[in-house]
């Protein structure tokens, strides 16, 4: 509670708190010398009234009587002073002296109670006849003086004046010591209360002091140990570390100060992370802009050097039509030219057309020829089969027969002979027929190779007639053709001229378009270096960003 | 002697005459399953099961070219200790029958242990004939499958 009390206690307040202690102790020690300078004022002042005066009018008193009187009277006895002038000299003294012991009586009655101010009023009442006495002894002076009865005034000088002149001195040094002593009795008084004071204002500079000190210590610290967390942390954010937040728990004025401070690094965390990802954005936002700008660039070159090829293209389509136009003029007068060799053409081809048929005829005839002899050499091939068969046989039998022989040993010698001759013949029968069958299957290929260079020159033949009317056909339909053809060259060679004519206006129209593409490439190539800058830049304000730390939930 | 030429691929060979019984056409042979390959099968020669090797396939392991020269040549295979059996041989060329000595026939030096009916060589005018041993021709064993007569009778 009371911890709370002074943790929730503001600076100012403690501040006021510890000023007011000051003030308050300024004031005491203020007052304390005031009231004892008052004391000591009062002191003097009484010392002054009761005792200074008082002995001033005793004085004076003594003077008027020593000197007025008595001497004037002395002078007056000895002629040297005039008798109006002693008695006036008298008169004035008989006068002043009531007064003046009027005022040093009346000041005794307020007099402070000590006990020298009794044994005062002791003494002035012992004085007060002695005074009485010389305004009587004054009043019969003044009466021998108008008188001028000199004798009379000696008398009163001796008889009476003298006399009361030693009294009167003793009793003025009786008053003079009470005062003196009742002075040093004050004095006495006011040096004690000094001293008092004295004492009650140095332990009270003391405690103020050390109170000051103490307090002025505590202040300090307490505002010291606030700042240097605050400038801990302002430190940290000033090296870029946002995360950094204060934890205070007094609810003085650095209380507040360090809410602003750590709402205002959330503040700035939040937008710095904002400006962070803002960067990466950017950054890649820029990144694409350069590439598609890239690419554009590509393309409005490709599309520039196509523009280009389209141009020259076109150029070539204007110089072509127009060499065209001359070839179709050749084309029209050769096509005129064919028209008539054509028709000229068909009736030749009809004299060919018999020809052709009775060629067809005679292939018939040759074909039919070669069957026959292929049919022949095929009988002469079988006779020859058969032939060599029975050489075969024979070459079998007579090698048995040999073998036989030789098993018979002496009687079948005559029969080995034979038998080999036999041999012999079938091995020549066996030669001689392989020779006819090599030369059969010679001639039946022969034939064969015939029949079929035949049957493909009659097919030929065929074909060719059935060409040669077809081309006759297609020569009478080419022939009107082209006679249909010409009207229609003619329109082409128009048709090519306002071709020439559009290619020239496509040719420049494309050189247009080849400015733009040019223009476009400028443009791009300034965007390029427009987007260089600002990839530059973003990247400055990444670096720079980068410096502040943020939490990671917040990034 | 006598001695009957024929061929076997590009090879000349040569038996003697006094071994062969006939030289017969070449015909259709019954095949026997599960034999080795070079035996050609069963011919029926006048009532009688004879068996048939293809010499081609014995030595160029490949069966003997169906031409009009290729013939069957039946011989006398000596079996048992005195006993013959006829068996044929198929080859190619079978037509010439020549008279010479067996002392022409000159040892090569090389005796293969597959093939040991091939005998020495002689030089002919129209280039080199070997000479078949036609005892050996046949290996034990497919000798003994085939002529096993004894289980026959039995």
């Amino acid at each position: 509670m009371r911890a709370n009390f002074f943790k929730n206690l503001t600076v100012k307040g403690r501040l006021a708190g510890f000023v007011g202690f000051l003030l308050s102790l300024l004031v005491a020690s203020g007052l304390g010398g005031l009231s004892g300078m008052r004391s000591a004022n009062h002191a003097l002042s009484t010392v002054y009234r009761h005792q200074v005066i008082p002995l001033k009018n005793l004085k004076e008193i003594e003077d008027l009587f020593n000197r007025q009187i008595i001497d004037t009277t002395q002078r007056a006895l000895n002629g040297q002073l005039s008798w109006d002038v002693a008695r006036r000299t008298v008169e004035q003294a008989k006068e002043d002296i009531p007064g003046k012991w009027k005022l040093v009586y009346e000041t005794d009655v307020d007099s402070s109670g000590n006990e020298f101010e009794a044994r005062r009023t002791k003494d002035l009442a012992e004085t007060a006849p002695l005074i009485k006495a010389i305004e009587d002894v004054s009043q019969k002076l003044i009466a021998a003086l108008q008188q001028k009865d000199t004798k009379r005034l000696s008398a009163l000088m001796t008889n009476d004046l003298l006399p009361l002149a030693e009294p009167l001195g003793e009793k003025v040094n009786i008053l003079l010591n009470d005062s003196l002593a009742s002075a040093k009795t004050e004095y006495e008084r006011v040096q004690k209360n000094y001293k008092i004071s004295k004492f009650a204002f140095i332990a009270t500079l003391l405690i103020a002091i050390a109170v000051s000190l103490f307090a002025s210590f505590m202040l300090i610290k307490g505002i010291d140990n606030s700042l240097s967390l605050i400038r801990e942390a302002m430190g940290r954010m000033k090296e870029g570390d946002l995360t950094q937040r204060i934890e205070y728990d007094r609810k003085d004025e650095f209380g507040e100060l360090i809410e602003g401070f750590n709402c205002m690094a959330d503040y700035l965390s939040t937008l710095i992370s904002q400006v962070q990802k803002s960067g990466i954005q950017l950054a890649s936002s820029i990144t694409e802009f350069a590439a598609t700008t890239k690419e554009q660039a590509t393309m409005t070159n490709e599309q520039a050097a196509a523009a280009n090829q389209i141009a020259a293209s076109t150029n070539e389509i204007a110089a072509t039509a127009s060499s065209l136009k001359d070839t179709m003029n050749e084309v029209l007068k050769v096509a005129r030219g064919t028209a008539k060799a054509a028709a000229s053409g068909r009736e030749g081809l009809s004299s060919i057309d018999d020809s052709m048929g009775r060629m067809e005829e005679a292939t018939g005839t040759i074909v039919a020829k070669l069957g026959i002899l292929s049919e022949k050499a095929g009988k002469i091939a079988g006779v020859v089969q058969t032939i060599n068969k029975v050489a075969d046989q024979t070459n079998l039998l007579s090698l048995n027969a040999a073998i036989e022989a030789e098993k018979a040993g002496d009687y079948g010698s005559g029969f080995a002979v034979v038998a080999t001759e036999i041999r012999r013949l079938a091995d020549q029968t066996a030669v001689a027929t392989y020779d006819i069958e090599q030369m059969v299957q010679d001639v039946q290929s022969a034939v064969s190779s015939g029949v079929m260079g035949m049957d493909k020159f009659a097919e030929q033949v065929h074909s060719s007639v059935i060409n040669i009317r077809q081309i006759g056909a297609q020569l009478s339909s080419m022939i009107n053709e082209i006679q249909g053809l010409i009207p229609q060259i003619e329109a082409v060679n128009e048709g090519m001229e306002s071709q020439s004519l559009g290619a020239k206006q496509i040719s420049e129209a494309i050189s247009h378009l080849n400015e733009g593409a040019q223009k476009a490439a400028a443009a791009i190539n300034q965007t390029n270096s427009v987007i260089f800058e600002l990839n530059k830049s973003s990247l400055i304000l990444q670096d720079e960003v980068s410096r502040f730390k943020v939490d990671k939930d917040q990034a | 002697m006598l001695l009957l030429h024929f061929e076997i691929g590009e090879g000349k060979y040569a038996l003697p005459a006094e071994r062969v019984l006939k030289v017969l056409p070449y015909i259709k042979l019954k095949k026997i399953p599960k034999t080795p390959e070079f035996v050609a099968g069963f011919m029926n020669y006048r009532g009688r099961l004879i068996p048939v090797i293809d010499l081609c396939s014995l030595i160029l392991d490949r069966p003997c070219n169906p031409f009009l020269s290729t013939r069957i040549i039946l011989i006398d295979y000596p079996f048992g200790k005195e006993g013959t059996a006829p068996l044929g041989l198929i080859a190619e060329c079978v037509t010439e029958a020549v008279h010479g000595n067996e002392s022409d026939f000159v040892f090569s030096g090389l005796k293969h242990q597959d093939s040991p009916f091939l005998g020495g060589v002689a030089l002919d005018e129209e280039g080199m004939v070997q000479f078949i041993e036609t005892n050996l021709l046949l290996p034990g064993q497919v000798r003994d499958m085939l002529f096993n007569y004894e289980n026959m009778r039995a």
